[in-house]
């Protein structure tokens, strides 16, 4: 696989280093001299000294057959333009962007970037997990037509206890399926009925989020 | 001349750039090799940017690229000496040559450096040899021409 | 009519003034206040303090709905990114927006934004002030149909 890595950060320069252990042939493009030399001083001639906003500099570090490029500079809207023209200028079958301001990941993935990193969302999902108040939790972004996997508890005064999964309206685009009972997987049917403390699992467009809310959690224990 | 104090190798690479230091720089290591019957290894690189995979077919289908070691062949020659002449193909000019000559056991580098400006006016160096200098583990020279007569 | 123009330098203070005067509602963002310091007291629209490629600073400000959305910072990629949240999140109608390198310049008009390029500008006026050939170059690429986004996307929206 030839992946062209762009930005030479902390990111950029340790993916650069483990796809190149893994035997991958790998392209690492920077814009600033000084890193450029410090990272080309460690790991070789793979490195590159240039703005890979640039068309000409992307084509010329071979963006015309890279299999991947990975957008990985601490500036969205640089993220944006590389994967932008790695796309639509050099046809590179997958392009991954990290994006940092969260808010920018539906842009990003409207706009045809494969893949989105995002490490404020990684953390902040993480955050959420740990804190029980909050009954809906993201669990993952789907990298397909913008799908989240949502976890909702089921607590005390939930509108959804005691009803079956079949009498549900759930929001259209999203789906129930699956539930967490006593930390026991279970498939939910038709005639599955929600219990309190149940964990139940959605897979559903971030637009549905305050239905399924209002469906499974109710509007007043919000936190 | 068994005393000699000239400066000896027992193998060198010299590293053939395709340019007007080639000839002089293998004359003179023929020279120098004489007196102690040294191996001399003519390596040319051909540089693949990024656009090509590595391993595309470029250097042995380049003309140009053989006739730079018909020259050294040629120069070495003329000076009665034998030189073998090799050809690569990398990503790099200055990590080729290094490989080349840890790979080979060299004891020695010989490189030719063109007098050249930068735009602006500043003399310029290039990437090739300074690399070649840090990362070189055997000796190396570099042989630079004299200053065009216009520019000294 | 509604015009929202990101970035307050000279240009952005000078379209915002003539849009005002014509009788526009302008909103002028910018991420530092004294840039506003261009825009004449007369000025009877609203000038943020903002980043204008912050989605939700442009809803905060009223950005949605535009007639008319101008990316005039000094950052091209900066630009893009505004004039491509003006159409696909704020529904901006018509957009125009500032790439100095004109590779990116024509890349983008090919995905369908208008786009201004200073670099063809400017050597296409000196030239032409010098009564030289002039350059094929436009200072504004005409944005080949409507904004596209890659394929792949478009069948998951549905």
């Amino acid at each position: 696989m030839f992946v062209l890595v762009v930005g030479g950060g902390k990111v950029g320069y340790y993916l650069t280093k483990e796809l190149i252990q893994s035997g991958h042939e790998v392209v690492l493009m920077e814009k600033d001299r000084a890193r450029a030399d410090q990272i080309r001083d460690e790991i070789g001639s793979v490195v590159m000294h240039q703005d890979g906003c640039e068309g000409k500099y992307l084509r010329q570090a071979g963006a015309n057959r890279a299999d991947i490029v990975a957008a990985v500079t601490g500036d969205d809207e640089d993220n944006l333009v590389i994967c932008q023209m790695a796309k639509h200028h050099f046809d590179v079958p997958r392009t991954i962007a990290r994006v940092n301001n969260p808010k920018n990941e539906r842009l990003f993935r409207h706009l045809g970037v494969d893949e989105i990193i995002s490490p404020t969302r990684m953390i902040l999902g993480s955050i959420e997990q740990d804190i029980p108040v909050n009954e809906l939790l993201h669990l993952a972004a789907l990298g397909v037509g913008e799908l989240e996997i949502i976890e909702a508890h089921i607590q005390e005064g939930s509108p959804g206890i005691g009803r079956m999964a079949s009498t549900l309206t759930m929001p259209i685009g999203s789906s129930l399926f699956g539930l967490i009972r006593e930390g026991v997987p279970m498939r939910v049917g038709p005639d599955t009925v929600l219990a309190e403390g149940d964990k139940v699992i959605a897979i559903g467009h971030p637009d549905c989020e305050a239905d399924l809310r209002r469906q499974l959690i109710g509007e007043h224990v919000e936190a | 001349m068994a005393e000699s104090t000239a400066p000896q190798f027992k193998r060198a690479v010299v590293a053939l750039s395709g340019g007007r230091t080639d000839r002089p720089i293998v004359a003179l290591a023929a020279e120098v090799a004489k007196a102690s019957k040294a191996e001399l290894i003519g390596v040319h690189v051909v540089e693949i940017d990024w656009t090509q995979p590595l391993d595309a077919d470029v250097a042995g289908r380049s003309e140009s690229a053989q006739r730079v070691l018909d020259i050294a062949e040629a120069t070495a020659e003329a000076a009665r000496y034998r030189l073998e002449s090799v050809l690569l193909q990398a990503r790099d000019v200055g990590a080729a040559l290094v490989d080349e000559a840890v790979e080979r056991g060299a004891d020695m580098m010989i490189v030719g450096l063109p007098f050249r400006r930068r735009f602006g006016g500043d003399f310029a160096i290039g990437a090739t040899i300074p690399y070649i200098l840090k990362n070189a583990p055997c000796a190396v020279w570099v042989v630079r021409e004299a200053m065009p007569e216009e520019q000294a | 009519m509604k015009a929202v123009i990101v970035g307050c330098g000279r240009v952005g203070a000078g379209l915002a003034d003539a849009l005002d005067r014509a009788g526009w509602q302008v909103l002028i963002l910018d991420r530092l206040s004294a840039a506003f310091d261009r825009l004449p007291p007369t000025f009877k629209g609203t000038a943020l303090r903002g980043d204008g490629t912050d989605e939700d600073t442009l809803r905060r400000a009223g950005a949605e709905g535009a007639d008319l959305f101008l990316a005039l910072t000094e950052g091209d990629n900066r630009n893009i990114m505004a004039a491509q949240l003006g159409i696909e999140a704020l529904g901006a109608v018509k957009t125009v927006a500032k790439i100095n390198d004109p590779v990116r310049a024509e890349a983008y008009a090919h995905l369908g934004i208008a786009t201004l390029c200073r670099t063809n500008l400017m050597t296409t006026e000196v030239l032409g002030y010098l009564g030289q050939a002039q350059p094929q170059q436009p200072g504004i690429y005409v944005p080949e149909g409507h904004h596209t986004h890659a394929a792949g996307t478009t069948a998951a929206e549905a």
